[in-house]
């Protein structure tokens, strides 16, 4: 391999990212020492520097070395640091690359607000020089301070994962990037209030930690993936694109949800422990056209007093979600298909069209006979079902009643075994 | 049908539309005469034979491939969720095929390299140069050198710059 063309030795190191195998490969021969110049990525791994046997932790030296590899790298398009680093050589650096660089991945350890290196601003601000960026993604910052970054016409995607934040700094941020298609906020705290407005959002994900009341307001006409988590209240402009929706709140409660017409929505997932019933109806009642629907709330009521979910007639819900084909119930949603009067529609002319697949989660043994009235109706006017799925977990009450009822579901799976299985 | 005739006088016969994967064969092709064998001057019989079953077998999967359906209405949607999988699939089996392809010798890969350098198949190129870069991952700068047989031509003082430089590069 002594003797490979032009342009061949360059194939073959452009596949390589990890900074320590660029290194190496440098230090190969003439030829390979020429080519590296021109790799188009340069990872540092959260431990590439403990290959070293300096001893001594030498950060100076390891932010030394990381300079000069972005700076013979003159064509670096994609640069990533996981490797504890002093941010304030980052202006430097992205000084140097600021022409060809497209993709920006840092991991802060909880740096970013704090003075940069001139004593102003925050150690982010640097990164406003870098107008080529399409791609960034920021781990443990902390933003309580907005950075100043211009604006960043070619980003198209905003990645930031634990974050600290507080209101007003996202908005910011966000408006810092007007060009967005996707939008990441993970495991962020510290806001009461996100609030924002992009043109070409197609997908966004946020995720909100704290038991607290947090608001979203949202506007984006070409939104097409939803995701939230942690959020009480929703309110996201209508005319939009929602095609895949998730509105989960893991601590405290979801009181209002207002989204328009679910005009195009094929999936909608809904999760939490305490929702409010106007929040979940109305989502339902948007979401009319749903194809995948999974509900996982596990009481309903505006207060601290959980309630069970009211009483749902089974006949009116899936005739107002007629092209159903996956439906996947918890316990609560399951036991209001279960109640007194649920079932009282039910006649023969029933029919539930597309319905393919059916999960059910059943908790307990309350109203047994109801709920295998429902199971059983299901069962019947669904000419479509190739499966339903009942899972029995955690039965709250254990005694001769939970008993009984597991008896009598394993009954109605034997009875309708090639349909029905039991987990 | 293509005629072509490596550096030992081996000869093979491809099918045009195979023959066209290669940017090089497709210009020679313009130029030549039908009847004659186009020569492969840098390319072995047995490689030449490698390179022919690559060609081959990209052509055939290409035929294969699974049409994408764009969504143009709800009704379609049922389609379009199952093209998607068939697509899945079959990218799966190409996958598949090339790695157990690119299980060859140190010397083979070399040559497949120049070869689809050579004949200009941007494809086998590439995997090529994913097949040595995995070689080079993780390895020390001696270990690099040993493993491809690549003469260090740098000065003693110039090596040492380099382990002062990047001494990790040269620590196990």
């Amino acid at each position: 391999m002594n003797y490979l063309p032009e342009g061949v030795v360059e194939l073959i190191l452009s596949q390589l990212k990890n900074a320590r195998d660029i290194a190496s490969s440098t230090c190969v021969s003439k030829q390979w020492q020429s080519c590296v110049p021109y790799v188009p990525s340069l990872y540092f791994p959260r431990a590439v520097f403990d290959y070293s046997q300096r001893g001594n932790n030498k950060g100076s030296d390891y932010d030394a070395t990381i300079g000069r590899m972005i700076a013979e790298a003159i064509r670096l398009e994609e640069l990533v640091i996981y490797c504890p680093f002093n941010p304030s050589n980052l202006g430097t650096w992205l000084n140097l690359r600021a022409d060809t660089l497209r993709v920006l991945e840092l991991r802060m350890d909880g740096f970013g607000d704090k003075p940069g290196p001139d004593g102003s601003g925050t150690q982010l601000d640097c990164i406003r020089v870098a107008k080529r960026l399409e791609l960034l993604k920021i781990w443990g910052v902390s933003l309580t301070a907005a950075p100043k970054w211009g604006v960043l016409k070619q980003l198209k995607s905003l990645e930031i994962v634990g974050a600290t934040v507080r209101d007003g700094v996202l908005e910011e941020v966000v408006h810092a990037s007007p060009n967005l298609v996707n939008l990441v906020l993970l495991s962020c705290e510290g806001a009461g209030l996100v609030k924002f407005e992009l043109g070409r959002l197609e997908r966004c994900r946020l995720d909100f930690l704290g038991q607290g009341n947090i608001a979203l307001f949202l506007s984006a006409p070409r939104l097409e993936d939803l995701y939230v988590q942690g959020f009480s209240s929703i309110w996201v402009k209508p005319n939009h694109r929602i095609k895949t929706l998730s509105i989960a709140k893991n601590h405290g409660r979801v009181y209002n949800v207002e989204m328009g017409k679910l005009a195009e929505v094929q999936s909608l997932y809904l999760r939490g422990i305490q929702w409010s019933w106007g929040a979940i109806s109305s989502v339902l009642q948007y979401a009319s056209d749903v194809t995948h629907l999974t509900m996982k709330v596990e009481f309903c009521g505006n207060s601290e007093t959980l309630l069970p979910f009211p009483e749902v007639d089974l006949v009116n819900f899936f005739n107002s979600h007629p092209k159903l084909l996956k439906f996947d119930i918890h316990g609560a949603m399951f036991a209001s298909f279960c109640q007194k009067n649920s079932l009282a529609k039910v006649n023969s002319n029933f029919v539930i069209p597309c319905l393919e697949e059916v999960s059910v989660i059943v908790r307990s043994a309350l109203n047994a006979e109801q709920k295998l009235n429902a199971l059983e109706s299901l069962l019947t006017h669904t000419p479509k079902l190739r499966k339903m799925v009942i899972r029995v977990s955690q039965m709250k009450n254990c005694n001769e009643a939970a008993d009984d009822f597991f008896e009598e579901v394993c009954k109605f799976r034997l009875m309708n075994h090639r349909v029905v299985c039991v987990e | 049908m293509v005629l072509l005739r490596s550096i030992d006088e081996i000869t093979v016969e491809v099918a045009e539309t195979v023959a066209l994967k290669s940017n090089m064969l497709k210009h020679a092709l313009e130029e030549s005469n039908p009847e004659q064998f186009i020569p492969l001057p840098n390319i072995t019989g047995e490689v030449m034979f490698k390179i022919v079953d690559y060609m081959t077998k990209q052509t055939e999967f290409e035929s294969k491939k699974p049409q994408e359906i764009v969504e143009k209405s709800p009704e379609l949607e049922g389609d379009v969720a199952k093209a998607k999988e068939a697509l899945k699939a079959w990218e799966q089996t190409v996958a598949t095929w090339e790695v157990a392809y690119m299980d060859v010798s140190m010397n083979m890969l070399y040559d497949l390299f120049l070869g689809a350098n050579f004949m200009d198949l941007q494809g086998l190129l590439s995997l090529c140069a994913e097949k040595i870069a995995s070689l080079i991952k993780g390895k020390t700068v001696k270990e690099i050198r040993k493993t491809f047989n690549i003469v260090n031509d740098f000065t003693p003082e110039e090596e040492a710059d380099y382990v002062k430089k990047y001494e990790w590069a040269f620590t196990d």
